[in-house]
């Protein structure tokens, strides 16, 4: 434990296995909070990227903004591996497809605000059928379900929407189904894996500034602090539009 | 509240680890008199929990390859302690003697494997992999039987399989744990995976899970999110969620939480956390209300990765990524 440790700035952040001939590292908490990303960087870069995606070179479909925060000193061989789900301030997919599998009180609502639904009697109707289950779960973003349904799930549909990543969110009858809608359409969905990058969609370029701000600030904030050493472990910060450049903030 | 918990943690012995051993874990016998500390080096040490004297180091991964052969988690053998079975990302379960320091069989489950569980009698292995594609799998082994699973759960996940226990009493409950933010109940007296899948909860990506209670009725779920929430566990029915701890804990600083420990003899359940210094915390969980009753400091300098504490005899055991295990005692 004595012997020196690797300067953290200069390792280089592979993921070929060399890590493991680096002596443990001693901790370096001065740091932590110190260094963290400006709002007025992200001001900056954001300001640059929507005058490339809106009037350098327009497109004639709305551009989705992607946060990718590249990684350093982790290792995700045996660092954590995890996915995750941020609530954003302001709606970053407004199109998302969702569909409530309902109980009559949910039905009467979801007919109120234009929601998709499904009642237990359409549900056993698909008869476990895997074909049809996979089609259901592509035809939607995403599910909600009253709570009073949700435990009967597993018996009514099988495995099917787990194995598409779409097990419902439930729904009790003291939530506002419209609120419900509206914080999933704000949720969005990051994964770290074996790569070292994580890439999140944090709006679309019809935002405006102060909502594309908000958001990413948020999603930076979260993120890094979830990697285990925080800022240390953030090489970089780029936004970019769908089809523009990526800008770096940090 | 008892004057055993109020006595200060102190280290009363400490061991550095050779040749890189960032401890994953700390794992304890079904007789709690040893302990296993597998490492990201493919070491797993072995301790004797009461002194902490070392007995045994094997080497469970291939030194040739580093890359595709990461030593995961590691269990004991519910009913003969001299046996430990571990996975590694090389897609193998092996049972490893702890007398000898060979290994003796290997369950080869063909997809990297990143979690383990036995059953309490000794008759099942259960192996929950990676991603590969588009399918994570369990496969459930009779322990005897090597040759082929008894089944393959594809469905269930869709994402890594962080994490599989078995309940302590019940050989057929089982509850898997994944990236995907899904906890899944079986019931394993039928192997066909849409009768053996009752319950699913909707929960973050699952970092630890495990039973507790009087009669193990219920789950603790510790999500990468850091956030902590408990479950009964035969309906799948919400007991409470405590949110992200780090925000909740005002007196000691909390930036991950390591492991859950229950206390039998009296009841009653602990949460430990930790920070980037290495300190801990354990908080006394109330329902709705994480009360801190131990701090343990000094005793590691980087993030510890597992805990377990022996309350009725005083001891602590923790495990860190500053390759170093520490025995503290408080009585």
């Amino acid at each position: 434990m004595t012997n020196g440790w690797m300067d953290e700035e200069e390792s280089p952040a592979t993921f070929e296995g060399d890590i493991y001939d680096q002596p443990p590292r001693k901790p370096n908490c001065g740091l932590v909070s110190l260094r963290k990303v400006q709002a007025s960087a992200v001001r900056a870069s954001t300001k640059e990227m929507l005058a490339f995606a809106l009037e350098e070179k327009p497109r004639k479909f709305t551009e989705t903004v992607e946060l990718q925060i590249g990684l350093k000193n982790y290792d995700p061989q045996r660092d954590k591996r995890f996915s995750g789900t941020i609530k954003l301030p302001n709606v970053p997919k407004p199109k998302m497809k969702l569909c409530i599998l309902a109980d009559q009180h949910h039905m009467d609502q979801a007919k109120s605000i234009g929601l998709d639904f499904m009642s237990v009697d359409d549900l056993k109707k698909l008869n476990k059928n895997k074909k049809l289950i996979k089609k259901l779960a592509k035809k939607y973003d995403a599910f909600l379900a009253s709570e009073a349904l949700i435990k009967q799930i597993p018996r009514l549909l099988g495995p099917g929407l787990s194995k598409a990543g779409k097990f419902p969110t439930p729904v009790s009858h003291n939530d506002n189904l419209e609120e419900k809608v509206v914080e999933i359409k704000s949720t969005i969905k990051f994964q770290l894996k074996k790569v070292l990058c994580l890439g999140v969609a944090v709006g679309h370029v019809q935002m405006t500034e102060d909502q594309l701000v908000n958001n990413t600030m948020l999603a930076i904030n979260f993120l890094v602090s979830l990697l285990k050493k925080n800022w240390q472990n953030v090489k970089s910060l780029f936004i970019k539009s769908s089809m523009g450049k990526p800008v770096r903030l940090y | 509240m008892k004057t055993e918990t109020s006595c200060p943690f102190q280290v009363s012995r400490s061991h550095a680890l050779q040749g890189n051993g960032y401890v994953l874990d700390v794992v304890v016998s079904p007789s709690r008199d040893i302990v296993a500390t597998p490492t990201a080096s493919g070491a797993i040490h072995i301790f004797d929990s009461k002194t902490l004297n070392g007995l045994k180091t094997l080497n469970v991964t291939n030194p040739t390859d580093r890359y595709d052969d990461v030593l995961s988690q590691a269990t004991f053998d519910q009913s003969n302690p001299s046996l430990l079975f571990a996975g590694t990302t090389n897609g193998t379960v092996r049972v490893w003697d702890l007398r000898t320091g060979n290994s003796e069989l290997i369950f080869n489950c063909g997809k990297p494997v990143l979690s383990l569980a036995v059953n309490s009698a000794n008759t099942a292995l259960a192996a929950g992999t990676e991603l590969v594609g588009e399918d994570s799998e369990i496969s459930i082994w009779d322990v005897r039987n090597n040759s082929a699973p008894a089944a393959r759960f594809l469905e269930c996940h869709s994402d890594d399989v962080t994490q599989l226990r078995f309940h302590p009493t019940d050989r057929n409950a089982m509850i898997s744990g994944s990236t995907d933010g899904l906890i899944c109940l079986y019931n394993l007296e039928t192997l066909e995976e849409e009768d053996a899948l009752y319950q699913v909860i909707k929960e973050n990506s699952i970092g630890k899970i495990g039973f507790f209670g009087p009669q193990y009725e219920y789950i603790y779920s510790l999500s990468h999110m850091e956030t902590f929430s408990l479950y009964k566990f035969l309906e799948g029915d919400k007991v409470f969620t405590f949110g992200d701890v780090r925000g909740e804990a005002q007196q000691t600083k909390v930036d991950y939480l390591i492991d859950c420990v229950y206390d039998e003899r009296n009841q009653r359940m602990f949460l430990v956390t930790g920070d980037q210094t290495g300190n801990m915390a354990i908080f006394h969980v109330n329902l709705g209300r994480l009360e801190l009753v131990h701090t343990l400091n000094s005793g590691h300098s980087d993030i510890v990765r597992g805990a377990y504490w022996d309350v009725e005899y005083g001891s602590l055991i923790s495990g860190g990524e500053d390759s170093i295990v520490s025995l503290w005692r408080n009585q």
